[in-house]
């Protein structure tokens, strides 16, 4: 054989992509073993924003942890304000008023519409369709704007409290909701018609990082991606907490457990919610919105200030912490990406003794170097990864 | 034994112990405010008050003494709502003070607010005005409308140093504590009665204002004022020392401490030497501590084995590293005489303090009798330096400095090396200064005037630059060929078992937080 004829010597190529990469959301590595343009063998690295969350809520007071969980997925704060609550909550042995349960209802299903909207805005991004990535934002910001009337912050929200949430709807949310979902939903309505019928969009998502419902089951995944397998795991669906049982609402489910299906489930889950937010907020009772108990609720200003009760029980709550009942609890409900559990133990004292988070995309992430990535290309990556979500503080802790 | 049931838990009492003592042995809590162990009983606060069996009405747990057969209860709502009551009252004049008072934090009112009461307030009226800022002494501040009337600070003068300094003066909700006639709180023990304030009526004025107390860190420690060697708690915050209040050891100091002893802690803090210094033209240096030792080790090599170095060492030195100096300087230099550099005493009393005010005399002459050192006294030392029979000087503390001999003694010194905490007469002398931990930073043992050996473990962490006496020995000993070898406290430790007789068999671990006894 003349040498000419000979295949050439190839070698697999070993590409870093990350940590610090525009394409790789938050800080992330992922290192691919590459045949060509395929896959062979991938190995990712999360960890980059590992701030201690855990660790850090031992040493300070329950209300403290409450800004580190603005931190966890900072998409949808709110949502784990309220599960780490929850968990508390459970510990206590305490209902919070049903006012306050509506108002955890709206906020969070607001902050999933902003959390499905930021991934499947980018989602368009990824295969290269910046256009409806900045219609999404765009209704992502006004949702924003809502979060910050009704908490005074866009992203570090701090607004449940143990026992209920910081404050009372402001005046006219209730109308100034109801017009936002329109303007958000249009926009949403934009995107899905620019996106969901494209052939460009199509031929990248369809059977791209596929994964069957008992891989995804076995990898404890949760949320949309699981639900894009045909499984209707829903928690507030199967353990409903706060109203979420007094709602009409369908849980939307794939059949192929792929990038396109995951596309299609977010997308519908943002009008499910659209449809809880427009029934909760007709419902909302009257009443108050925190616990009136000085065991763990912070006294009224005009308490603090005046009167001796209100200032030592103001101090004793706020240097010591609530004392909470001394055992162990897993309090667990929907996040923007699934499973959003709280495991703690407390040991009766002012701060919790241990704490241990469900992160539900670090369930997704380690399927990535077995299942998703494996005999992909290497164009795939991207759209991949950021159809799992991750989000760096919700995965890294 | 007689036996009484509390909250349904049988409990055996010696005769006439009280209720409130016997559920404390057992770990029922019953809220208290003027009851104190070591003080007589008032029963005035009505915080206490507990349902007995058989009697028409709630009885405080502090003056009622146990019966045979007796049946109490602490917890029931009968007396869950006479506890609420009662502290309802306590605070109806109370001020809102917390932000602005220093005994938040570490306050009973608080802590009973949340564990017996919290309910919120009923008060419509306007609350009663009283002096705030009453000196009461040169060490005590009273607020009288934090007050709650508890009378355990007058007790405690009546009782404890028995001078009758304080009183209560008016009635009502006018009731004030006050100095009697002609009088100040001026008594060596008053800082004590901040002590069992339960409120932050009165506070100490070197305190006040200072640290809040949840910032402060606690650690325990031993009192280096004087020859007893009181128990105490060190409260310090990056590393400050900010105040020393008494840990009880009934077998030392009970649960009291005198008011020179805890203002030892600015000893402590003032005026610290970080970093070694070599003499320089006209002020010292700062320099590493291997130059520090290197210029130490060639100044005193010449005197090695010639008798003419002189050799001082502080009464607060633990018995482990005077036991280390003085094996360098008899197996290095052939010293057989060390000063002791000292406090002069002072007027001891019936209470607490003694008149010597050198909280480690006792161990060092164990531990130089060990080794067959002799003891010399300053103006001996000084003499045989002004005659010239001593050339260079090794000096470790710096107590009894303002001694016009030795000020002379280090001027006219050829060479001289100090360790020490903090700048003195001496460190201005001196050729080298290393600097070492002070008595709060040590670790070692310390033996009081009774025999009682207590464990001094550090309060504080050390600077950067000050080493333990014994880690600049042992430096000094390698730069000086000597054989000076233990690996770490424990072993030099138990070389001073070994040679100490009365130690035989006492390691560090085996002391407690009470001390331990020697027979002399």
């Amino acid at each position: 054989m003349s040498e000419i004829s000979q295949a050439l010597p190839t070698q697999n190529m070993e590409l870093n992509i990350g940590p610090s990469h525009p394409a790789m959301h938050g800080t992330v590595k992922v290192s691919v073993e590459l045949d060509g343009e395929n896959i062979v063998k991938s190995n990712t690295d999360v960890g980059y924003l590992h701030r201690g969350f855990e660790k850090m809520c031992e040493n300070v007071t329950w209300a403290q942890c409450m800004p580190y969980t603005d931190r966890l997925n900072y998409v949808s704060p709110l949502i784990n304000n309220f599960a780490f609550c929850q968990a508390v909550e459970k510990l206590l042995e305490v209902e919070i008023p049903e006012r306050a349960k509506f108002i955890r209802v709206i906020a969070a299903e607001i902050s999933r519409i902003t959390d499905h909207m930021t991934c499947c805005a980018a989602m368009g991004m990824e295969v290269g369709g910046f256009t409806p990535f900045l219609y999404m934002i765009e209704g992502r910001d006004y949702l924003y704007d809502l979060v910050e009337r009704l908490s005074g912050a866009r992203i570090t929200v701090n607004f449940a409290r143990i026992g209920g949430v910081a404050q009372d709807l402001p005046e006219d949310f209730v109308s100034d909701c109801l017009a936002t979902l329109d303007k958000v939903f249009k926009l949403v309505d934009d995107g899905d018609k620019m996106l969901t019928r494209n052939r460009i969009f199509i031929d990248r998502m369809n059977g791209v990082g596929k994964i069957s419902a008992e891989e995804a089951i076995a990898y404890g995944i949760t949320g949309p991606f699981l639900r894009s397998t045909g499984v209707d795991y829903d928690v507030r669906k199967a353990h409903p907490y706060d109203v979420y049982d007094r709602f009409d609402f369908d849980v939307p489910v794939g059949d192929n457990g792929d990038c396109y299906d995951r596309w299609l489930v977010r997308l519908e889950e943002m009008r499910q919610s659209r449809k809880i937010l427009e029934q909760a907020l007709k419902q909302i009772p009257p009443g108050t919105v925190l616990l009136d108990n000085p065991h763990f609720a912070l006294p009224a200003k005009d308490q603090v200030y005046t009167r001796i009760e209100g200032l030592m029980n103001h101090f004793k709550l706020v240097i010591e912490g609530a004392r909470v009942n001394a055992g162990e609890v897993y309090s667990f409900s929907e996040g923007g990406n699934g499973e959003l559990g709280f495991y703690i133990v407390s040991d009766g004292s002012g701060q919790p003794y241990k704490m241990r988070v469900r992160s539900p995309c670090f369930a997704i992430m380690q399927a990535l170097d077995d299942i998703l990535l494996p005999g992909a290309m290497l164009s795939d990556v991207v759209p991949i990864f950021g159809s799992i979500n991750m989000i760096g503080g919700e995965c890294d802790r | 034994m007689s036996k009484c049931v509390i909250d349904g838990k049988e409990i055996e009492f010696e005769a006439g112990e009280s209720v409130i003592e016997a559920a404390k042995r057992y770990d029922i809590e019953i809220p208290y405010y003027c009851w104190h162990s070591k003080l007589s009983v008032a029963a005035n606060c009505r915080m206490c008050l507990v349902e007995v069996e058989n009697a028409p009405k709630l009885l405080p747990a502090c003056q009622t003494s146990c019966q045979d057969g007796m049946v109490v209860n602490t917890g029931n709502e009968r007396v869950k709502d006479a506890q609420r009551a009662v502290h309802e009252f306590l605070l109806i004049n109370h001020p809102i003070d917390c932000p602005i008072c220093d005994q938040a934090g570490e306050c009973k009112l608080q802590d009973y607010y949340m564990d017996f009461h919290k309910t919120p307030s009923r008060m419509i009226d306007r609350k009663v005005n009283k002096p705030r800022l009453e000196e009461l002494g040169p060490h005590v501040m009273y607020n009288a409308e934090r007050c709650i009337m508890c009378t355990r600070c007058v007790r405690f003068m009546e009782e404890v140093p028995q001078e009758r300094q304080l009183g209560v003066f008016n009635r009502g909700d006018h009731a004030v504590i006050g100095t009697v006639p002609g009088q100040t709180l001026d008594n060596d023990y008053s800082l004590n009665t901040v002590d069992i304030c339960p409120v932050g009526a009165l506070t100490s004025r070197v305190f006040r204002f200072k640290q809040r107390a949840w910032n402060l860190d606690r650690s325990e420690s031993l009192c280096g004022g004087c020859a007893r060697g009181c128990n105490t708690y060190v409260d310090h915050r990056g590393n400050q020392v900010y105040r020393i209040l008494p840990r009880s050891n009934d077998a030392v100091n009970e649960c009291w401490m005198c008011d020179e002893g805890r203002l030892t802690y600015q000893r402590a803090n003032e005026n610290r030497m970080n970093f070694p210094m070599l003499k320089g033209e006209g002020s010292s240096i700062n320099v590493s501590s291997e130059a520090a030792v290197n210029r130490a080790v060639e100044l005193l090599g010449p005197a090695k084995g010639e008798g003419v170095l002189g050799a001082a060492l502080s009464l607060h030195t633990t018995i482990e590293e005077a036991y280390a100096f003085g094996v360098l300087l008899k197996d290095t230099f052939g010293v057989e005489k060390i000063a002791l550099l000292e406090f002069d005493a002072w007027a001891g009393d019936e209470l607490l303090k003694v008149s010597d005010r050198n909280p480690n005399r006792q161990g060092i002459m164990l531990a130089f009798s060990a080794l067959g050192l002799e003891v010399e006294s300053v103006s001996s030392l000084c003499s045989r330096i002004d005659g010239g029979e001593v050339k260079a000087l090794l000096a470790m503390g710096h107590e009894g400095e303002e001694s016009q001999d030795l000020v002379r003694a280090v001027e006219k010194v050829e060479v001289f090396v100090h360790l020490g905490y903090a700048e003195s007469i001496f460190s201005e002398h001196a050729d080298v200064v290393l600097p070492i931990q002070s008595w709060l930073q040590t670790n070692g043992t310390w033996m009081n005037q009774f025999n009682r050996l207590q464990r001094l473990r550090p309060a504080l962490n050390s600077e950067n630059g000050t080493r333990s006496g014994l880690n600049w020995f042992t430096q000094l000993a390698s730069g000086l060929d000597t054989n000076f070898a233990w690996a770490d406290l424990q072993e030099l430790r138990k070389e001073i078992e070994e040679k100490a007789a009365t130690l035989k068999g006492i390691s560090l671990e085996d002391i407690d937080q009470q001390g331990q006894e020697l027979s002399s």
